[in-house]
Protein backbone atom coordinates (compact mmCIF):
# COMPACT_ATOMS: atom_id res chain seq x y z
CA UNK A 1 0.00 0.00 0.00
CA UNK A 2 3.01 2.58 0.41
CA UNK A 3 3.20 3.37 -2.96
CA UNK A 4 -0.21 4.35 -3.59
CA UNK A 5 -0.16 6.16 -0.11
CA UNK A 6 2.89 8.21 -1.12
CA UNK A 7 1.02 8.62 -4.79
CA UNK A 8 -2.29 9.79 -2.89
CA UNK A 9 0.04 12.38 -1.02
CA UNK A 10 1.70 13.87 -3.92
CA UNK A 11 -1.78 14.77 -5.40
CA UNK A 12 -2.87 16.29 -1.97
CA UNK A 13 0.28 18.94 -2.44
CA UNK A 14 -0.23 19.09 -5.74
CA UNK A 15 -4.02 20.19 -5.12
CA UNK A 16 -2.72 22.46 -2.52
CA UNK A 17 -0.18 24.09 -4.51
CA UNK A 18 -3.30 24.05 -7.59
CA UNK A 19 -5.84 26.32 -4.88
CA UNK A 20 -3.10 28.98 -4.11
CA UNK A 21 -2.26 29.32 -7.90
CA UNK A 22 -5.56 29.77 -8.60
CA UNK A 23 -6.92 32.66 -6.17
CA UNK A 24 -5.39 35.03 -8.43
CA UNK A 25 -2.41 35.87 -10.12
CA UNK A 26 -2.76 37.38 -13.45
CA UNK A 27 -6.47 38.39 -14.80
CA UNK A 28 -7.73 36.14 -11.85
CA UNK A 29 -6.50 39.17 -9.68
CA UNK A 30 -9.61 40.92 -10.66
CA UNK A 31 -12.76 39.72 -8.48
CA UNK A 32 -14.63 40.62 -11.67
CA UNK A 33 -13.54 38.22 -14.15
CA UNK A 34 -12.82 35.50 -11.53
CA UNK A 35 -16.65 35.41 -10.60
CA UNK A 36 -17.45 35.51 -14.03
CA UNK A 37 -15.57 32.74 -14.61
CA UNK A 38 -16.36 31.00 -11.59
CA UNK A 39 -20.24 31.19 -12.72
CA UNK A 40 -19.02 29.96 -16.29
CA UNK A 41 -17.47 26.90 -14.62
CA UNK A 42 -20.16 26.02 -12.26
CA UNK A 43 -23.02 26.16 -14.95
CA UNK A 44 -20.64 24.10 -17.54
CA UNK A 45 -19.50 21.11 -15.34
CA UNK A 46 -18.30 17.97 -18.04
CA UNK A 47 -18.28 14.99 -15.97
CA UNK A 48 -16.37 12.04 -16.42
CA UNK A 49 -17.45 8.56 -17.71
CA UNK A 50 -16.09 6.41 -15.01
CA UNK A 51 -18.83 4.11 -13.43
CA UNK A 52 -17.06 1.66 -10.96
CA UNK A 53 -20.15 -0.15 -8.98
CA UNK A 54 -24.33 0.56 -9.07
CA UNK A 55 -24.14 4.00 -7.79
CA UNK A 56 -22.96 3.86 -11.55
CA UNK A 57 -26.63 3.28 -12.65
CA UNK A 58 -28.26 6.08 -10.82
CA UNK A 59 -25.64 7.99 -12.25
CA UNK A 60 -26.63 7.04 -15.88
CA UNK A 61 -30.36 7.83 -14.74
CA UNK A 62 -29.68 10.96 -13.88
CA UNK A 63 -28.27 11.50 -17.15
CA UNK A 64 -31.56 10.48 -19.01
CA UNK A 65 -34.57 12.29 -20.09
CA UNK A 66 -36.40 11.45 -16.90
CA UNK A 67 -34.17 13.81 -14.14
CA UNK A 68 -31.78 15.61 -16.97
CA UNK A 69 -28.74 17.00 -15.51
CA UNK A 70 -29.00 18.93 -18.54
CA UNK A 71 -31.02 21.02 -16.75
CA UNK A 72 -27.99 22.19 -14.53
CA UNK A 73 -25.60 22.11 -17.34
CA UNK A 74 -23.68 19.02 -16.55
CA UNK A 75 -24.87 16.32 -18.61
CA UNK A 76 -22.20 16.40 -21.17
CA UNK A 77 -20.01 12.86 -19.77
CA UNK A 78 -16.44 12.40 -21.57
CA UNK A 79 -15.13 9.15 -22.36
CA UNK A 80 -11.88 11.34 -21.85
CA UNK A 81 -10.12 12.61 -18.53
CA UNK A 82 -8.23 15.05 -20.36
CA UNK A 83 -11.99 16.60 -21.47
CA UNK A 84 -13.87 16.74 -18.12
CA UNK A 85 -13.36 18.98 -15.00
CA UNK A 86 -15.69 16.47 -12.64
CA UNK A 87 -14.69 13.24 -11.61
CA UNK A 88 -18.33 11.41 -10.19
CA UNK A 89 -16.45 8.57 -8.28
CA UNK A 90 -19.87 6.35 -8.56
CA UNK A 91 -19.16 3.30 -6.41
CA UNK A 92 -16.43 0.96 -4.91
CA UNK A 93 -13.04 1.71 -5.34
CA UNK A 94 -10.93 -1.29 -4.83
CA UNK A 95 -7.16 -1.78 -4.26
CA UNK A 96 -6.56 -2.40 -7.63
CA UNK A 97 -8.48 0.20 -8.87
CA UNK A 98 -6.75 2.54 -7.16
CA UNK A 99 -3.87 3.48 -9.32
CA UNK A 100 -6.31 3.53 -12.19
CA UNK A 101 -8.32 6.39 -10.46
CA UNK A 102 -5.60 8.31 -9.33
CA UNK A 103 -3.89 8.44 -12.99
CA UNK A 104 -7.14 9.34 -14.26
CA UNK A 105 -7.63 12.14 -11.44
CA UNK A 106 -3.94 13.24 -12.51
CA UNK A 107 -4.64 13.16 -16.02
CA UNK A 108 -7.70 15.95 -15.59
CA UNK A 109 -6.54 19.63 -16.14
CA UNK A 110 -7.80 22.02 -13.61
CA UNK A 111 -9.25 23.29 -12.60
CA UNK A 112 -11.23 20.25 -11.37
CA UNK A 113 -13.99 18.44 -8.84
CA UNK A 114 -14.50 15.38 -7.37
CA UNK A 115 -18.14 14.35 -5.96
CA UNK A 116 -17.73 10.62 -3.78
CA UNK A 117 -21.02 9.70 -4.69
CA UNK A 118 -22.33 6.54 -2.36
CA UNK A 119 -21.13 5.24 0.88
CA UNK A 120 -18.66 2.94 -0.90
CA UNK A 121 -16.98 6.04 -1.94
CA UNK A 122 -17.45 8.06 0.85
CA UNK A 123 -15.78 5.44 3.71
CA UNK A 124 -15.72 1.83 1.89
CA UNK A 125 -19.79 1.81 3.19
CA UNK A 126 -20.97 -2.46 3.54
CA UNK A 127 -17.28 -3.31 2.71
CA UNK A 128 -15.73 -1.13 6.00
CA UNK A 129 -15.89 -5.03 7.77
CA UNK A 130 -13.48 -6.44 9.66
CA UNK A 131 -12.73 -8.93 6.84
CA UNK A 132 -12.36 -6.37 4.27
CA UNK A 133 -8.92 -6.86 2.29
CA UNK A 134 -9.41 -5.45 -1.25
CA UNK A 135 -11.68 -2.48 -0.98
CA UNK A 136 -10.26 1.81 -0.38
CA UNK A 137 -12.53 2.71 2.68
CA UNK A 138 -12.94 6.44 1.31
CA UNK A 139 -11.64 7.64 -1.67
CA UNK A 140 -10.55 11.10 -0.07
CA UNK A 141 -7.96 8.82 1.28
CA UNK A 142 -6.32 9.02 -2.31
CA UNK A 143 -7.40 12.13 -3.99
CA UNK A 144 -9.13 15.52 -2.45
CA UNK A 145 -12.79 15.28 -2.88
CA UNK A 146 -15.18 18.37 -3.00
CA UNK A 147 -18.69 17.04 -2.41
CA UNK A 148 -19.85 13.73 -0.38
CA UNK A 149 -23.34 12.38 -1.33
CA UNK A 150 -24.51 9.89 1.08
CA UNK A 151 -26.62 6.82 -0.06
CA UNK A 152 -26.52 3.41 -0.89
CA UNK A 153 -26.59 4.08 -3.71
CA UNK A 154 -28.07 7.47 -3.98
CA UNK A 155 -30.92 8.52 -5.58
CA UNK A 156 -30.58 10.29 -9.16
CA UNK A 157 -31.81 13.70 -7.00
CA UNK A 158 -29.25 13.32 -4.66
CA UNK A 159 -26.90 13.41 -6.95
CA UNK A 160 -28.44 16.27 -8.71
CA UNK A 161 -28.26 18.07 -5.26
CA UNK A 162 -24.78 17.20 -4.92
CA UNK A 163 -23.80 18.89 -8.52
CA UNK A 164 -26.07 21.79 -6.75
CA UNK A 165 -24.01 21.93 -4.04
CA UNK A 166 -20.93 21.70 -6.15
CA UNK A 167 -22.10 24.33 -8.27
CA UNK A 168 -22.54 26.58 -4.92
CA UNK A 169 -19.31 25.79 -4.03
CA UNK A 170 -18.14 26.99 -7.30
CA UNK A 171 -19.94 30.26 -7.69
CA UNK A 172 -21.07 30.88 -4.27
CA UNK A 173 -24.73 30.46 -4.02
CA UNK A 174 -26.86 28.41 -5.45
CA UNK A 175 -28.88 28.09 -8.14
CA UNK A 176 -25.68 30.75 -9.78
CA UNK A 177 -27.20 32.98 -12.78
CA UNK A 178 -28.90 32.44 -15.25
CA UNK A 179 -30.39 29.47 -13.95
CA UNK A 180 -34.07 30.29 -13.10
CA UNK A 181 -34.53 31.84 -9.37
CA UNK A 182 -37.22 30.01 -7.69
CA UNK A 183 -39.63 31.19 -4.82
CA UNK A 184 -39.15 29.48 -1.64
CA UNK A 185 -42.62 28.04 -1.84
CA UNK A 186 -41.70 26.22 -5.13
CA UNK A 187 -41.01 22.87 -5.32
CA UNK A 188 -37.49 22.52 -6.93
CA UNK A 189 -38.05 19.23 -8.30
CA UNK A 190 -41.48 17.96 -8.32
CA UNK A 191 -40.99 14.19 -9.92
CA UNK A 192 -44.65 12.79 -10.01
CA UNK B 1 -21.26 -38.84 -23.43
CA UNK B 2 -24.54 -39.48 -21.35
CA UNK B 3 -24.48 -39.46 -17.29
CA UNK B 4 -25.35 -43.05 -16.50
CA UNK B 5 -22.70 -43.71 -18.84
CA UNK B 6 -20.09 -41.64 -17.60
CA UNK B 7 -19.58 -43.39 -14.36
CA UNK B 8 -18.80 -46.74 -16.18
CA UNK B 9 -16.08 -45.03 -18.27
CA UNK B 10 -14.24 -43.09 -15.75
CA UNK B 11 -13.97 -46.64 -13.46
CA UNK B 12 -12.61 -47.73 -16.57
CA UNK B 13 -10.22 -45.73 -17.47
CA UNK B 14 -9.17 -45.91 -13.86
CA UNK B 15 -10.93 -43.35 -11.84
CA UNK B 16 -12.50 -43.57 -8.44
CA UNK B 17 -16.08 -42.46 -9.92
CA UNK B 18 -19.58 -42.37 -8.65
CA UNK B 19 -22.80 -41.08 -9.09
CA UNK B 20 -24.17 -38.11 -7.79
CA UNK B 21 -28.12 -37.38 -7.40
CA UNK B 22 -28.26 -34.45 -9.65
CA UNK B 23 -30.93 -32.47 -8.44
CA UNK B 24 -29.51 -32.56 -5.10
CA UNK B 25 -25.88 -31.96 -5.66
CA UNK B 26 -25.69 -30.19 -9.31
CA UNK B 27 -23.66 -32.60 -10.67
CA UNK B 28 -24.33 -36.45 -11.91
CA UNK B 29 -20.78 -38.01 -11.30
CA UNK B 30 -18.24 -37.36 -8.16
CA UNK B 31 -14.67 -38.41 -8.91
CA UNK B 32 -11.68 -38.29 -6.32
CA UNK B 33 -8.80 -38.19 -7.59
CA UNK B 34 -4.54 -38.63 -6.46
CA UNK B 35 -2.69 -34.95 -7.33
CA UNK B 36 -0.82 -37.30 -10.11
CA UNK B 37 -3.88 -37.87 -11.48
CA UNK B 38 -5.32 -34.60 -12.80
CA UNK B 39 -3.57 -34.50 -15.66
CA UNK B 40 -4.78 -37.61 -16.92
CA UNK B 41 -7.99 -36.98 -15.90
CA UNK B 42 -8.35 -33.49 -17.87
CA UNK B 43 -6.94 -35.36 -21.06
CA UNK B 44 -9.21 -38.14 -20.64
CA UNK B 45 -12.10 -35.52 -20.62
CA UNK B 46 -10.85 -33.25 -23.02
CA UNK B 47 -10.99 -36.55 -25.85
CA UNK B 48 -14.44 -37.70 -24.55
CA UNK B 49 -15.85 -34.05 -25.14
CA UNK B 50 -16.10 -32.20 -22.09
CA UNK B 51 -15.50 -28.72 -21.28
CA UNK B 52 -14.13 -26.61 -18.04
CA UNK B 53 -16.58 -24.85 -15.83
CA UNK B 54 -14.51 -24.06 -13.18
CA UNK B 55 -11.09 -24.66 -11.00
CA UNK B 56 -11.60 -23.31 -6.86
CA UNK B 57 -10.67 -24.56 -3.70
CA UNK B 58 -12.35 -25.04 -0.68
CA UNK B 59 -10.11 -24.73 2.74
CA UNK B 60 -11.09 -27.55 4.67
CA UNK B 61 -9.12 -30.09 7.63
CA UNK B 62 -6.68 -31.64 6.55
CA UNK B 63 -6.29 -31.24 3.11
CA UNK B 64 -7.53 -28.49 1.56
CA UNK B 65 -9.58 -29.49 -1.52
CA UNK B 66 -8.74 -28.30 -5.08
CA UNK B 67 -12.02 -28.64 -7.22
CA UNK B 68 -12.53 -29.07 -11.07
CA UNK B 69 -15.77 -29.00 -12.54
CA UNK B 70 -16.41 -30.04 -16.24
CA UNK B 71 -19.70 -30.07 -18.15
CA UNK B 72 -20.66 -31.55 -21.76
CA UNK B 73 -21.69 -30.21 -24.79
CA UNK B 74 -24.70 -32.91 -26.12
CA UNK B 75 -25.59 -34.47 -23.22
CA UNK B 76 -26.29 -33.15 -19.53
CA UNK B 77 -23.58 -34.53 -17.60
CA UNK B 78 -21.55 -32.66 -14.92
CA UNK B 79 -18.54 -33.88 -13.42
CA UNK B 80 -16.78 -32.83 -10.00
CA UNK B 81 -13.67 -33.81 -9.39
CA UNK B 82 -11.65 -32.77 -6.36
CA UNK B 83 -8.47 -33.72 -5.27
CA UNK B 84 -6.50 -32.76 -1.58
CA UNK B 85 -3.72 -30.60 -2.18
CA UNK B 86 -0.22 -32.67 -1.85
CA UNK B 87 2.07 -31.34 1.17
CA UNK B 88 4.08 -29.44 -1.58
CA UNK B 89 1.18 -26.70 -2.36
CA UNK B 90 1.93 -27.77 -5.86
CA UNK B 91 -0.35 -29.24 -7.94
CA UNK B 92 0.61 -29.64 -12.55
CA UNK B 93 -1.48 -27.36 -14.38
CA UNK B 94 -4.04 -28.17 -16.64
CA UNK B 95 -4.41 -25.05 -18.87
CA UNK B 96 -2.28 -26.54 -21.55
CA UNK B 97 -5.26 -29.47 -21.70
CA UNK B 98 -8.33 -26.50 -21.28
CA UNK B 99 -7.09 -23.21 -22.10
CA UNK B 100 -10.45 -22.02 -19.71
CA UNK B 101 -8.34 -23.00 -16.85
CA UNK B 102 -5.98 -20.56 -16.95
CA UNK B 103 -7.50 -17.87 -15.66
CA UNK B 104 -9.34 -20.01 -13.00
CA UNK B 105 -5.76 -21.50 -11.32
CA UNK B 106 -4.82 -18.06 -11.56
CA UNK B 107 -7.78 -16.80 -9.19
CA UNK B 108 -7.11 -20.06 -7.63
CA UNK B 109 -3.56 -19.21 -6.44
CA UNK B 110 -5.05 -15.41 -5.22
CA UNK B 111 -7.41 -16.57 -3.11
CA UNK B 112 -6.03 -20.40 -1.70
CA UNK B 113 -1.98 -20.08 -2.60
CA UNK B 114 -2.16 -23.27 -4.30
CA UNK B 115 0.24 -23.15 -7.15
CA UNK B 116 0.09 -24.83 -10.68
CA UNK B 117 3.16 -25.86 -11.62
CA UNK B 118 4.07 -25.60 -15.26
CA UNK B 119 1.28 -22.58 -15.77
CA UNK B 120 2.37 -20.00 -18.23
CA UNK B 121 1.45 -16.94 -16.38
CA UNK B 122 0.57 -17.55 -12.60
CA UNK B 123 0.51 -13.26 -11.63
CA UNK B 124 -2.08 -12.20 -9.96
CA UNK B 125 -5.74 -12.08 -11.64
CA UNK B 126 -8.05 -10.23 -9.01
CA UNK B 127 -5.63 -9.51 -6.17
CA UNK B 128 -3.09 -5.65 -6.57
CA UNK B 129 0.17 -7.02 -7.21
CA UNK B 130 1.04 -6.18 -3.13
CA UNK B 131 -1.34 -8.40 -1.85
CA UNK B 132 -0.42 -11.53 -4.18
CA UNK B 133 0.49 -13.63 -1.09
CA UNK B 134 -2.85 -12.32 1.15
CA UNK B 135 -4.76 -15.48 0.52
CA UNK B 136 -7.56 -13.64 1.81
CA UNK B 137 -9.92 -17.27 1.32
CA UNK B 138 -7.77 -19.19 3.64
CA UNK B 139 -10.14 -20.09 7.60
CA UNK B 140 -8.71 -19.58 10.50
CA UNK B 141 -8.37 -22.86 12.46
CA UNK B 142 -11.18 -22.36 14.45
CA UNK B 143 -13.10 -22.16 11.38
CA UNK B 144 -11.95 -24.68 9.50
CA UNK B 145 -14.32 -27.86 9.08
CA UNK B 146 -12.89 -31.29 8.49
CA UNK B 147 -13.71 -32.58 5.04
CA UNK B 148 -15.94 -35.25 6.18
CA UNK B 149 -18.21 -33.02 7.31
CA UNK B 150 -18.59 -30.79 4.44
CA UNK B 151 -19.03 -33.48 2.33
CA UNK B 152 -19.25 -32.69 -1.14
CA UNK B 153 -21.17 -29.70 -0.27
Amino acid sequence: MKEVERYAQSLRHEAEAGAVAEEGSGILGFPLTRQVLQVCQANSLWPMTFGLACCAIEMMATGMARMDMARYGAEVFRPSARQCDLLIVSGTVTKKMAPALMTLYEQMPAPKWVIAMGNCAISGGPFKVEENYSVIEGVDTLIPVDIYIPGCPPRPEALIEGILKLQEKIAGKRHPWPQRRFKKETRIHPID
Amino acid sequence: MKASDAVAKLSEAGFSAEPSAVHETGVHVLVTLAAEQVRPFAEWLKGAGFFIDFVTAVDVSPDLQVIYQFAHYDAPCRINGRTPMPASGTLETISDIFQGADWHERETRDFFGVVFSGHPNLTPLILCDEDKDLKPLLKTEAKRKAADSIGWG
